[in-house]
């Protein structure tokens, strides 16, 4: 890489975790979130959230440790052991195989509640395809152009947010300030276990700040700049994620929809009529193309170099198409997002958890194993920071 | 993690015992080292 190339800063690696997060997610999987925690989505992200500032310590430490763009697979391969690392990058592959299926899981079930003769298969079907033959072509979409979607995806969730405060506010039963968002409705409501396992699923939404550290030969300074970018892209983006899923949960509350999978089109139609459903619709779609896009190329690289290092199989992932793009680790990715054809987006979402809490758990290990044992960083700062936070960070993938 | 529902466990279960196989082809039953992955472990 070249060295002349300018280096990124504090606020552009925080962009690009932001970015890779797609805040309008938050609103995507609105319904199916609702649905598992009985109406305390913005609960389920405050967990989410807490839990995930441990792990997101811990990467930071690792990524000073071991400035190399390897995330979780070269931080435990390190400090641990390589076979380990293996399995870390082998989860991780998980993650990075199922989150565009997932995306492409939710535009497709949005442009199915707008065209409802268009059937879901279509839809996912269609952005499967694009997606691959966009990626092989190597088509990279100019910054300018990912600013602008960022800047439609912000005021979109602007626009909804106002919309369902204005929504919450004529209703004079309701009021403005509760603590029902975050402990839900009915039976279940408050129990810890029931918070868990909506925190769970939301989890794979805070992946960003994995994707934020194969940036570091791009960015100035790493070894200070991504401990900070990384505890700031779970802060910041996390946030959004409470005080979004909070006016939205007010708005709609409890978590019985017609089709969860697409809950926030019912919502925008109630609380913006249908010009604004139609504006939500094209907000939410561009942010999805998009970041499916950005999450199909990553993993494909993670997959192409993995098989040019023999990991992998060499010829089948560890070869450039004519374009100079991994071509086998799309198609395969193109592949296995087929399996969404039996698949919602609930059950695809967990798949990635699954794989985040194993490579998050071992990254919360890594910790321990070079600090605290390897250099007996042991005093009183020392036993906080790298005993109890990853062990912390640990719990909470477990939990 | 134990709070993902059954089916997320088992083949994510499923996933792992895989990884755990082709890492013991790979080291030829953990006998030989691995191949490095160069690109994403190189120092700075």
């Amino acid at each position: 890489m070249s060295r002349q190339k300018s280096l990124l800063s504090l606020s552009q690696v925080v962009m690009f975790g932001l970015a890779y997060m797609t805040p309008i997610i938050v609103l995507g999987t609105f319904g199916v979130l609702a649905m598992v925690t009985s109406g305390a989505v913005s609960g389920a992200y405050a967990v989410a959230l807490l839990a995930m500032l441990f792990t997101a310590h811990s990467y930071g430490r690792m990524a000073c440790a071991y400035p190399v763009a390897g995330s979780a697979y070269a931080y435990v391969r390190h400090a641990i052991d390589e076979r380990l690392g293996f399995i870390a990058g082998w989860a991780i592959i998980l993650d990075y195989l199922f989150l565009p299926m997932v995306i492409w899981l939710i535009g497709a079930a949005y442009l199915n509640s707008a065209f409802p003769a268009i059937p879901v298969a279509a839809w996912l079907i269609a952005f499967i395809i694009v997606t691959t033959l966009i990626n092989i072509v190597g088509l990279r979409l100019a910054s300018a152009i990912n600013g602008v979607m960022m800047l439609i995806q912000m005021l979109v969730i602007v626009a909804f947010v106002a919309l369902a405060i204005r929504y919450i506010v004529g209703d004079a039963s309701q009021p403005l300030f509760s603590l029902v968002p975050f402990t839900g409705m009915g039976e279940a409501s408050g129990t810890l276990p029931m918070l868990m396992a909506g925190a769970a699923i939301a989890c794979y939404s805070f992946l960003g700040f994995d994707a934020v550290t194969t940036l570091t030969e791009e960015t100035r300074d790493p070894q200070r700049t991504l401990p900070r970018a990384i505890l700031l892209i779970t802060l910041i983006g996390g946030l959004i994620f409470v005080v979004v899923s909070y006016f939205v949960q007010l708005a709609a509350p409890g978590g019985v929809f017609e089709n969860p999978d697409a809950a926030a089109y019912e919502i925008a139609r109630n609380i913006g009529g249908d010009l604004f459903v139609s504006i939500f619709l094209i907000g939410l779609v561009v942010g999805q193309f998009a970041s499916g896009i950005a999450a199909q190329a990553s993993g494909a690289r993670l997959l192409y170099a993995m098989g040019r290092d023999g990991l992998l199989p060499k010829r089948l992932l560890g070869q450039l198409g004519r374009y100079g793009t991994p071509v086998g680790g799309l198609v395969l990715s193109g592949m296995v997002a087929l399996l969404a054809l039996t698949m919602d987006v609930l059950s695809a979402a967990s798949f990635i958890n699954f794989g985040a809490f194993v490579a998050f758990a071992l990254v919360n290990i890594a910790v321990m194993v070079h600090y605290y044992v390897r250099e007996k960083r042991r005093g009183l700062h020392g036993a906080v920071f790298f005993l109890l936070f990853p062990l912390i960070g640990l719990f909470a993938s477990y939990g | 993690m134990v709070s993902l529902d059954a089916r997320a466990l088992l083949l994510g279960g499923v996933w792992l015992a895989i990884g755990m196989l082709w890492l013991c082809w790979l080291t030829r039953g953990f006998r030989q080292p691995m191949p490095e992955l160069a690109s994403l472990t190189a120092a700075q």
